[in-house]
């Protein structure tokens, strides 16, 4: 168990220094730092002296180097269009994706976990069949396509709802529901698949065989093994829930990270998007990290190894 | 072989519909994607403009055709498309066998890589590459080509690791067959079918994803339409014009889950695609 | 009819009559079960033997209602001390299951609930039939069933997950969970397949146990003859979803009535005698959708002679004697023909030619060979290292057998990997034909490799499923550019099959078929030694018997070397000229099959031979038993001097300090690695357990 922790952690801090290795490349391909981060109209004399006072004229390994080193304290330079330290920038904007993705995340694995359970419960054949219909049907709706659709059903239609920006809960609701159904139906294919995978396990019947009926076996047996899937999914589905966020974001105006990103693309402000970048993959490595060491303690046969 | 359920046939025969459609459109008469027309902006679906020009989806506010400009985009966008998955698929196909294969470092290294890939949501670094080397189809075919090998990757990986223990590559082994002779007679043959599937479910992740770019203006640049850059036209006119969104909606729903339907179908039950497994 | 006369009588727990299950399909629904009836009586052991597909299992599922959807019970009754089930609601059988009746599977891996505790997992059983039990008591009561059981230190192991008991200690578990409500009859379905003989013994031994408690009746379903013949006191044969032969076990054996459990009889390779060549009932087990008109068995039937009757009418069950009753036409004739049957296997087996001279060159010479796994990640240099083979030596003789036994995890599948050079020795030399074949590398070992063929256990995945037959036959010329389509019909033929087999792919074709496919494959290089890996473990008993015809006869024919790997005794003691005893990745004993057979010196090949359950040994060999305590030691920390110390009922204090070396025994050629070997194994009562 100690073991697999230290394999995970430093499997994770590996793939944090890889993050800021291909940081490092994307910086350079962007072009020279130098030339952008002055006007058009600088001459071949100020662009020297800006690569000088930027340290670019050092060996490709320091640069490497001292942009490891500061990154690791999070520092990917200043924006270069409001002056200010990038990473504060996407710092300031964090709480409002976490709101967005933590919200979204809970409806989404919610529903799905009542939806998944009641699908394995109802004799209704049709009845499983059309909310595999459903599910599958919102997965091939594109984020930004359902979001416009939720604006023009509840605010343009029905005007129940904001449709931009943040403030009151009730900018919450379109964008949750948005990204949320796209969870759900990530999520219920799953639970489903998973559970139609235990029922066929031997301690199933061996359940049955002790008379036992269906809700317990579903609950007590079944269950506990079909999360087990699910939260190593949940994990690496995190990359689409973040992704998801910054589509969600754009189409609603909400000021999350992923908004001042596509912001930053228009603006060509370099380090805002690499500090953005950056983050997000910090917190997709972490939680990943988190999720891995909670899965060693719900799964007895990986506790023990 | 095959059993498709109702909504199956149902979303697979519109896929056809509309594949066939786009196929099509650009040999009609009034087939003219990037025209302008003062005179016909936002038409309404099936309404004519004041100079008399008919438009059977309408038109946007520049007064251009909407069906035509649907049908380039979803050729623009199955383009893409294909090329991305057989960039994906070669790539995925060739380091998931080789990983699984020869394990080791070799494996350690490539699997690293995907990780690290997976750790960077797929969007973001789309966003944050596109905005830097500038996107044209080609570079968006072979961007989303680049980094969306990894569900090959695995899922071959995976394949080959079972496959290489099994007792007709051992046996093939005692006889004296070298490592080329198995993956080419024994692996490749016996991961691919599962492979195309993958493929199938993956075309229609990519085109999502090229529209989600074009969407925020970072995929499909203008004069080429694209389904996403539509919608995002759209969504200022969204309550004067509803089928400028709607629409190119429409069109993204059919791509997509009529691809989707036919993976499920030729998965039988279990999903390969929706439950990534994670490396040991 | 007799089985009317019994269902009135008192004793009857359980009355199944003219059961029925199908499968339903497109082209309607296909019987797996065609008209079961039999009677349990109390206190009685009932056995059901039958091959794969025969509907055994299903039959019992059926009882407790737990066929798995789509399968249905289409007719039939089933009355459990008198009342009828098969009408019965879910919410009714659940009170009779786990309570009245009980069920113990095949996989104890796999029947124990993985993220739930043991002792919950008993409790549970406890609290469904007594709801109004306090915590406290179920509690006591689930640490009486550990104890129950066999299980040491229960008030720990309650509180433990599956993974941490072994296969043996799961199922004694399963056991306690079957057992929790002391119900009238306990179902145990295959019980001890898929564990080793040694924890076979254990497990068995269990089960009398609690039953002689309990006094609950059971029904043991079972494909291994010996098995249920020492354990049943009536029995039943089915076939192809048919009920063939109920009889009391004994009778059953001495005196089969129908020609297919005759045949049964006879294909089983036995340890107590030796025959030139077993019989075998010819051609394959029919799968449900398949199956034959008329009787069931006739396509293979040695009494069928192409009767019209045997093709067009179904036999009914008729009673026989009392006691007895079989479903056969000619059921009078199977004494007389299996009589001739066993005047052709019992000519004496001829001295075997002592092939080449015993002081030739051996064809190959193993040297030391050591394998250690590394096991774990080594990242910061800390992994530890498996032992799966210890300085293992031998010496083969070109022409001969040499068998290698043990229960799982002795190295014996390593060490054929090892020689196959699948894996990579830690140390050690072997040479074939005076070639060191370990340090080899490159195209000279692609080349020599040939020397060395194998056939391995599984014919499910030993063939390539994309290929077709012949492509898998000529697969091995064509890695070496030798391909010609007449030497891949000519190999087909050797193992019996017709060239138009080379069009079809493997799923086309039965378990047995594919291993003779694999065999055929196994042969295109002419090799001059070759390893069966449990080559005939997954075949069912009658095909069995045809494969190791078919390898004894291609042996004689191409003078091959064979390395037969099994758990089976019985095969290697009627299959082999020498054999090698491992225990832990050591060769504990290693000598002429015969001697070692008849002379054990080692005691775990003592208590290896008195574990095999057969046939004809019934009650004095079960008595004789040696039941070794225990599991298998952790591998990775194995005990110091002698490895089978722990188990061993004639360990003392010296074992602890020296590992024993192999010494000659009864002759130069008989070797084992004792302290004490050779001596009876009655010096000590060794069966006690615990």
């Amino acid at each position: 168990m100690l073991n697999l922790f230290l394999k995970r952690i430093t499997q994770s801090v590996m793939t944090v220094l890889g993050v800021v290795t291909a940081a490092f490349f994307l910086v350079r391909l962007a072009g020279d730092p130098a030339v952008l981060n002055l006007s058009a109209e600088a001459t071949a004399e100020d662009i020297e002296r800006v690569r000088t006072a930027l340290g670019l004229n050092r060996p490709l390994l320091v640069q490497y180097l001292d942009f490891m080193w500061r990154a690791l304290h999070g520092d990917f330079g200043v924006s270069l269009r409001q002056n200010i330290p990038a990473m504060d920038l996407v710092v300031e904007r964090i709480p409002a994706t976490l709101e967005l993705a933590l919200t979204s995340f809970a409806v989404g694995i919610g529903l799905a976990f009542v939806l998944g359970v009641a699908m394995r419960m109802t004799p209704s054949r049709t009845l499983r069949q059309v909310i595999m219909w459903i599910a599958l049907g919102r997965q091939a709706i594109p984020i930004f396509s359902f979001g416009l659709l939720m604006i023009l059903i509840f605010s343009v239609w029905l005007r129940w709802l904001p449709s931009l920006g943040r403030g009151t809960w009730a900018h919450l609701v379109l964008p949750a529901l948005t990204l949320g159904t796209y969870e759900l139906a990530l999520y219920l294919r799953l639970i489903n698949a998973s559970l139609a995978s235990e029922q066929r396990q031997d301690y199933v019947r061996t359940a049955y065989a002790k008379g036992q009926g269906h809700i317990k076996v579903l609950l007590k047996h079944m269950l506990p093994n079909a999360l087990l899937p699910l939260v190593t999914v949940a994990g690496i589905n995190l990359g689409l829930l973040l992704g998801g966020t910054v589509v969600t974001e754009t189409v609603f105006s909400w000021p999350g990270v992923g908004r001042l990103i596509v912001e930053s693309v228009s603006q060509r402000d370099f380090p805002v998007i690499i500090s953005g970048v950056f983050l997000i993959s910090l917190m997709f490595v972490v939680i990943n990290l988190i999720v891995d060491i909670l899965y060693g303690f719900l799964d007895p046969r990986v506790r023990a190894a | 072989m095959m059993r498709m359920d109702l909504g199956t046939k149902l979303m697979v025969s519109l896929l056809a519909i509309m594949i066939a459609f786009m196929i099509v459109t650009p040999f009609l008469p009034f087939y003219d994607p990037y025209g302008q027309n003062l005179a016909g902006s936002l038409v309404p679906i099936g309404g004519a403009s004041f100079d008399g020009r008919l438009y059977l989806l309408g038109s946007d506010t520049l007064g251009r055709d909407i069906l035509s400009r649907l049908a380039l985009a979803g050729q623009v966008s199955t383009l893409i498309g294909l090329g991305a998955v057989s960039v994906s698929l070669v790539v995925g196909v060739f380091l998931g066998l080789v990983a699984g294969y020869f394990r080791g470092p070799l494996e350690a290294a490539i699997m690293g890589l995907a990780d690290l890939q997976l750790s960077i949501p797929r969007v973001l670094l789309l966003i944050a590459v596109s905005a830097i080397v500038g996107p044209s189809v080609a570079n968006l075919a072979l961007l989303l080509g680049l980094t969306s090998w990894v569900s090959y990757g695995r899922v071959a990986r995976g394949m080959t690791l079972s496959l290489r223990e099994r007792e007709f590559v051992l046996s093939a082994r005692t006889q004296g067959a070298t490592a080329a002779w198995n993956i080419r007679k024994h692996l490749l043959p016996n991961v691919l079918p599962q492979m195309l599937i993958v493929a199938s479910y993956e075309f229609g992740q990519i085109v999502v994803m090229e529209a989600s770019l074009s969407y925020l203006g970072l995929g499909v640049q203008p004069p080429l339409p694209s389904w996403g850059m539509m919608v995002s036209e759209g969504q200022s006119y969204l309550a004067l014009a509803p089928h400028l969104a709607i629409l190119p909606s429409i069109a993204l729903f059919i791509m997509v889950a009529g691809l989707q339907f036919l993976s499920q179908a030729f998965t039988s039950e279990g999903d390969v695609t929706g439950a990534p497994q994670r490396t040991p | 009819m007799m089985a009317d006369a019994a269902s009135r009588d008192e004793d009857v727990i359980l009355a199944v009559r003219n059961l029925s299950i199908a499968l339903p399909g497109k082209d309607g629904p296909a019987l797996l079960v065609d008209d079961v009836s039999f009677d349990v009586r109390a206190h009685e052991v009932f056995g059901i033997v039958g091959e794969s597909g025969s509907g055994k299992s299903l039959t019992m599922l059926a009882v407790l209602g737990l066929l798995p959807p789509p399968l249905r019970m289409v007719s039939g009754s089933v009355k459990l001390r008198g009342r009828e089930l098969s009408g019965l609601s879910f919410e009714e059988m659940r009170s009779i299951r786990g309570k009245s009746m009980a069920i113990v599977f095949q996989d104890p891996m796999t029947t124990l609930n993985p993220v739930l505790r043991v002792g919950a997992q008993i409790g549970e059983a406890v609290q469904l039939h007594n709801p109004g039990m306090s915590k406290q008591d179920v509690r006591n009561r689930v640490i009486e069933l550990l104890t129950l059981v066999g299980i040491p230190n229960p008030q720990q192991r309650y509180r433990q997950y599956p993974n941490e008991f072994s296969g043996g200690m799961r199922q004694r578990v399963v056991i306690a969970m079957a057992m929790a409500n002391e119900p009238d009859l306990l179902i145990a379905d295959e019980p001890t397949t898929a564990l080793d003989v040694t924890i076979q013994a254990q497990v068995m031994r269990v089960l009398a146990e609690v039953r002689r408690r309990t006094g609950a009746a059971m029904v043991l379903i079972t494909h291994d003859l010996g098995l249920v013949a020492e354990t049943a006191e009536r029995m039943a044969v089915m076939y192809g979803g048919r009920m063939m032969e109920q009889a009391p076990a004994h009778a059953l054996f001495n005196d089969p009535a129908h020609p297919y459990t005759a045949g049964l009889i006879a294909s089983l390779p036995r340890v107590d005698r030796e025959v030139r060549e077993l019989f075998s009932i010819p051609g394959f087990v029919p799968d449900s959708a398949h199956r034959p008109g008329g009787c069931v068995f006739h396509p293979r039937c040695g009494l069928a002679n192409d009767r019209a009757i045997c093709r067009e009418r179904r036999p009914e069950v008729a009673a026989t004697s009392p006691g007895r009753s079989v479903a056969c036409h000619f059921n009078d004739e199977t004494a007389p023909w299996r009589a001739a049957q066993e005047r052709a296997m019992e000519r004496p087996v001829e001295a075997r030619a002592p092939s080449v001279a015993d002081d030739s060159e051996p064809i190959l010479r193993v040297v030391d060979l050591r394998k250690e796994f590394q096991i774990g990640f080594s990242l910061f240099g800390f992994g530890r290292k498996l032992p799966a083979l210890r300085d293992v030596s031998f010496d083969l003789i070109k022409g001969r057998t040499l068998s290698v036994v043990g229960e799982s995890g002795c190295g014996k599948s390593t060490l054929a990997r090892v020689l196959l050079r699948l894996l990579e020795a830690t140390g050690g030399d072997v040479f074939i034909n005076g070639e060191p074949f370990m340090q080899m590398s490159g195209p000279l070992l692609r080349a020599r490799r040939r020397n060395l063929q194998v056939v391995f256990q599984d014919p499910y995945s030993s063939l390539d499923p994309r290929m077709t037959i012949h492509e898998v036959v000529a697969e091995p010329l064509r890695i070496h550019g030798r391909y010609d389509a007449k030497r891949v019909d000519d190999l087909l033929a050797h193992v019996g099959m017709p060239p138009q087999t080379g069009r079809r792919r493997p799923s086309e074709l039965s378990g047995g078929q594919r291993q003779r496919v694999a065999i055929a494959r196994s042969l295109a290089l002419n090799p001059d030694i070759l390893i069966l890996d449990e080559a005939v473990s997954a075949l069912d008993v009658s095909i069995q018997a045809q494969i190791i015809n078919l390898l004894k006869s291609l042996q004689a024919e191409f003078g091959l070397t064979y390395i037969f790997i099994s758990h089976n005794l019985s095969v290697v003691r009627h299959i082999s000229d020498d054999v090698i005893v491992m225990y832990l990745g050591h060769i504990v004993e290693h000598g002429p099959v015969r001697r070692v057979f008849e002379t054990p010196a080692h005691p775990y090949t003592q208590a290896l031979l008195s574990s095999i359950p057969h046939p004809q040994s019934g009650e004095e060999s079960r008595r004789k038993r040696i039941i070794l305590t225990g599991d298998l030691p952790n591998p990775l920390a194995p005990p110091t001097g002698c490895a089978f110390r722990t188990r061993c009922f004639r360990a003392a204090a010296e074992c602890e300090r020296h590992e024993p070396a192999l010494t000659a025994r009864t002759g130069a050629d008989h070797l084992s690695a004792c302290h004490f070997a050779g001596q009876t194994a009655t010096a000590r009562a060794p069966g006690d357990e615990g």
